[in-house]
């Protein structure tokens, strides 16, 4: 059994490095051994695990290392960026006292991208892939710098490595994406359903991908294979909060407000995101409960002032959900415009141009509008928001095509079909 | 109000999440792929009765199967073609002549209920079985560039994979009602299995990670300890496979097919008495971008692991090495030569730790065997009936196992391999205590099928479950 049998190394190695001092290969036979044999814990579990490898033998890196890979999974997890900052700790002083340190430099990447530090990111990741051109992680990391700074071409690029290297669920799920943000849905969700068969020993993994699965057939109209994707996701990860989320957005598609509010209401509990909070709002105001609503409001108002007094400056998030309500349009389009610094992808360019327009500045959210749309991405919002900035530009005609190309992808889109009522 | 409830818990909660709350997608990136991972291979003329012109291959994936793990059990990847590969000319030069593909499809039945399989079932196609699998067998010939397809068995039934053994209120009378069912005989004759099986793989893992603190006698075994089969070398031994199952897929074949010319082989110096086997598995390449240059949207499949022997990547390939080797061709694997004939694990642990005296590299002895890494069968090796069959194989006179006659699930390929790398083949070394090594355990902790697919049947889950007692371990299984 190829498992076990390297468990024998772990042993050879304290022996041998007692006799024969330390070798570096037979550290890295540590490694595999821990990997294979820790796969199957929980998360808590590596973290509790490998805090007590480090404080039992603080000289080993590898151990260090290991544990800012767990902080950061916890943090795919829970969206606790405390643990995000442990992580950072950890590599900080792995890097200095070994500032070549290789898996420390692969984390740092990560830990880059979950700041969104996308440029830092995408040097990193281009330097790594130069000392490891194999390792298929790093181009992984890499294209995913390119797609959130709007680099499509070297995305691809990046993205088609790390596939030839190793397909599996890390590139399945990239690939399927890129095929999803340039139009091709039949073949993006073909290849996330390889994505989810490939799998991942980490439940949380597969149950992403799922949750990906689902967005693609909620945005398409497909509500029924949409349920069965973010209850499988469900299955696969009880508890997962862009599944209950994903579940919620279903439910209240088909109008059944009090069923969305309860999944909403679960995944708020488990992520305060401001997107559930704006969700909530809406639902809670479908159901005629303003009071209910209004702390859904405030609570969106707190996030946002937490933000600001941490000096955030950009976040698309906010600046649509302010935009989508006309809440103070003015910070959207601030948001909105700072985030442009720190990527420039097509839903970087959908917040900019929503907020724009919520501002009237026309001209200038058509200008960001074909920015957004220049992929073909099958986003019915994409649409909707080009659909009224259209129609203020006095094309008409353009307007009632674009809102009609939102209901074609999602029929279940309340405000298109209003709107589309409206111009008819 | 919101705005009244005390503020500064509140916000430590929300400040995290709206620190970064515009978000971005963060693709998870794997450490571990644990579908596509191989465990071990076996190859060996079938010792069931009247089928000794058959040879049988069987690998064994996704190790350490709690079987207990409901609701969803583990199931064949959808994603991944497993194949054998074949090689039996050229003078076995590790490249693939057939290859025999496997691949699965998952048909997630009406479900009313969350767990995969409900109810007392009754057979292998009941309704209760809402997570159902099936396969296709793709046979190539890669000389003639030819493929057979089969989709059934000869009577037309689905190629269906075996559901998990869930205990006796569900899965009742196992091995008769759904075991045995499971296999099936295609068209042309060769018979099938795929599904959860009792892990044949034996090893005192618990001693040997506790830094080599091998349970008396072993790792010295002499004397009645160094048992042939049955009974347990050292009586405290524990095997760290016990009670944990394997997904397995099994074929049998006729002699007739691995030899070269097509003929049953009996003088074992002609070119048409041995063939090399390796498992491996494969995954798609999908393309990012359409364009209408490149109208392929799916193009070749790339291996991601394979298995030849036992021990190959465990004892002898350098770790920063694994990814490579296991994308890389047996045919190609003289680039490993320098490891593999300079073993760290006879350097560094028997003659460094023990103070062994071992051959001095390179050791032509184990590049024979692992060069090109395949499992090698002498088809003129007549099957040794199970009651004659000695655990250590050539080592102790059975020339029918590893690594002469193929692998056998009896075979205990930690001892032979702990005495091959001593040096017990080489003229000089085959001497005590080079040759009584051993971890321990000399036998699989269930009885092992005489018939196809020959590992045992899986172990239940309500027996793995229960509190007190063995967690399944060393029960029989199947009833």
């Amino acid at each position: 059994m190829k498992l076990t049998i390297s468990l024998l190394f772990v042993a050879a190695v304290a022996l041998a490095q007692d006799r024969a001092g330390a070798d570096r290969l037979m550290q890295a036979y540590q490694d595999r051994v821990l990997t294979e044999s820790t796969s199957s814990l929980k998360t808590d579990d590596h973290i509790s695990m490998y805090q007590t490898l480090v404080k039992a033998q603080p000289d080993v890196l590898h151990y260090q290392n290991l544990l800012a890979g767990a902080y950061i999974q916890k943090v795919r997890e829970t969206v606790d960026f405390s643990y995000l900052e442990r992580a950072h700790q950890v590599l900080q002083n792995v890097l200095s006292q070994d500032p070549k340190n290789y898996e420390a430099q692969r984390l740092r990447t990560e830990i880059a991208l979950e700041r969104h530090d996308f440029h830092a990111a995408a040097q990193y990741s281009e330097t790594l892939t130069q000392q490891a051109p194999n390792d298929s992680w790093n181009w992984g990391t890499l294209g995913d710098a390119q797609t959130e700074l709007g680099n499509y071409d070297k995305a691809a690029d990046a993205y088609q490595k790390m596939m030839n290297i190793r397909p599996d669920l890390s590139s399945y799920n990239r690939a399927a994406y890129f095929r999803f943000l340039y139009g091709d849905v039949e073949n993006g969700t073909k290849i996330m359903k390889m994505a989810i068969a490939a799998g991942s020993p980490m439940k949380e993994n597969t149950a992403w991908c799922e949750v990906e699965l689902g967005k693609m057939y909620l945005k398409t109209g497909k509500l029924k294979e949409a349920e069965d994707a973010f209850s499988s996701s469900l299955r696969n990860f009880a508890n997962y909060h862009p599944a209950l989320s994903g579940l919620a957005q279903v439910q209240a598609s088909k109008h059944d407000w009090k069923s969305a509010i309860a999944n909403m209401k679960r995944a708020q509990a488990s992520v305060p995101m401001p997107d559930y909070a704006a969700a909530l709002y809406d639902y809670y105001t479908a159901l005629g409960d303003t009071k209910e609503a209004k702390k859904q409001k405030e609570m969106i108002e707190v996030i946002d002032q937490v933000g600001q007094a941490a000096q955030e400056k950009a976040n698309r998030n906010i600046a649509i959900i302010f935009a989508d309500h006309n809440w103070n349009p003015g910070r959207a389009l601030e948001l909105a415009q700072n985030e442009l610094e720190v990527r420039g992808d097509v839903y970087t360019y959908d917040a900019l141009a929503w907020a724009l327009f919520k501002n009237k500045k026309y001209a200038e959210a058509g200008e960001a509008m074909k920015k957004a749309t220049r992929l073909g991405t099958p986003e019915p919002a994409f649409y909707y928001h080009a659909g009224l900035i259209e129609n203020s530009l006095g094309h008409k005609d353009e307007a009632r095509e674009l809102l009609k190309k939102a209901l074609e992808l999602n029929p279940a889109f309340d405000q298109a079909i209003a709107t589309l009522k409206e111009l008819s | 109000m919101f705005n009244t409830i005390r503020r500064t818990a509140a916000l430590a909660a929300i400040a995290s999440a709206t620190m970064f709350a515009a978000s971005h997608r963060n693709g998870p990136l794997l450490l571990d792929d644990q579908t596509a991972n191989l465990n071990d291979l076996y190859v060996f003329r079938s010792y069931e009765t009247g089928k000794s012109d058959k040879v049988v291959m069987s690998m064994s994936a996704q190790g350490f199967q709690n079987p207990d793990n409901g609701p969803s059990y583990y199931k064949f990847s959808d994603s991944v073609l497993y194949r054998f590969n074949i090689n039996n000319q050229r003078g076995l030069d590790g490249r693939p002549d057939y290859q025999i593909d496997f691949v699965f499809q998952t048909l997630l039945r009406p479900n009313p209920t969350f767990v995969s399989y409900f109810g007392a079932l009754k057979g292998i196609d009941d309704p209760g079985i809402f997570l159902y699998q099936t396969f296709v067998v793709v046979v190539r010939n890669l000389a003639t560039n030819t493929a057979q397809f089969f989709t059934t068995d000869a009577n037309g039934h689905a190629l269906s994979v075996a559901p998990p053994n869930l205990g006796p209120k569900s899965t009742p009378n196992y091995e008769a009602t759904f075991g045995q069912p499971s296999v099936f005989t295609l068209s042309n004759g060769w018979r099938v299995f795929a599904g959860p099986r009792d892990d044949a793989f034996f090893f005192d893992s618990g001693a040997t990670f506790d830094t080599l603190n091998f349970r008396a006698p072993a790792p010295i075994l002499t004397g009645a300890a160094d048992t042939d089969a049955g009974g347990a070398a050292s009586p405290t031994a524990v095997d760290g496979f016990a009670g944990y199952n394997i997904s397995l897929i099994a074929v049998e074949v006729p002699v007739t097919y691995l030899s070269a010319d097509g003929t049953t082989p009996t003088d074992p110096t002609k070119a048409n008495a041995k063939a090399g086997v390796w498992a491996s598995t494969h995954r798609q390449i999908v393309t990012l971008r359409p364009s209408p240059q490149d109208p392929i949207h799916y193009g070749n499949y790339v291996q991601i692991d394979r298995v030849g022997n036992p021990l190959t990547v465990e004892a002898l390939i350098p770790l920063p090495l694994k990814d490579f080797w296991n994308r890389s061709e047996p045919a190609n694997d003289q680039q490993f030569a320098q490891y593999i004939g300079n073993p760290f694990f006879a350097s560094g642990v028997l003659n460094g730790v023990f103070g062994l005296k071992v051959p001095p590299a390179p050791r032509n002895d184990i590049l024979g065997v692992y060069v090109p890494d395949m499992t090698k069968i002498d088809l003129t090796i007549a099957p040794t009936p199970i009651a004659s069959q000695k655990r250590l194989g050539p080592l102790a006179g059975d020339n029918a196992g590893w690594p002469f006659g193929g692998r056998r699930p009896i075979d205990d390929v930690v001892d032979i391999g702990f005495r091959a790398l001593a040096g017990v083949l080489v003229n000089g070394f085959g001497v005590a205590p080079n040759n009584q090594l051993g971890d321990g355990v000399n036998q699989n902790d269930v009885p092992l099928l005489t018939r196809f697919p020959f590992h045992a049947a899986p172990h239940s889950g309500y027996k793995h479950s229960q509190v007190e007692g063995t967690n399944g371990k060393g029960q029989p299984t199947g009833q």
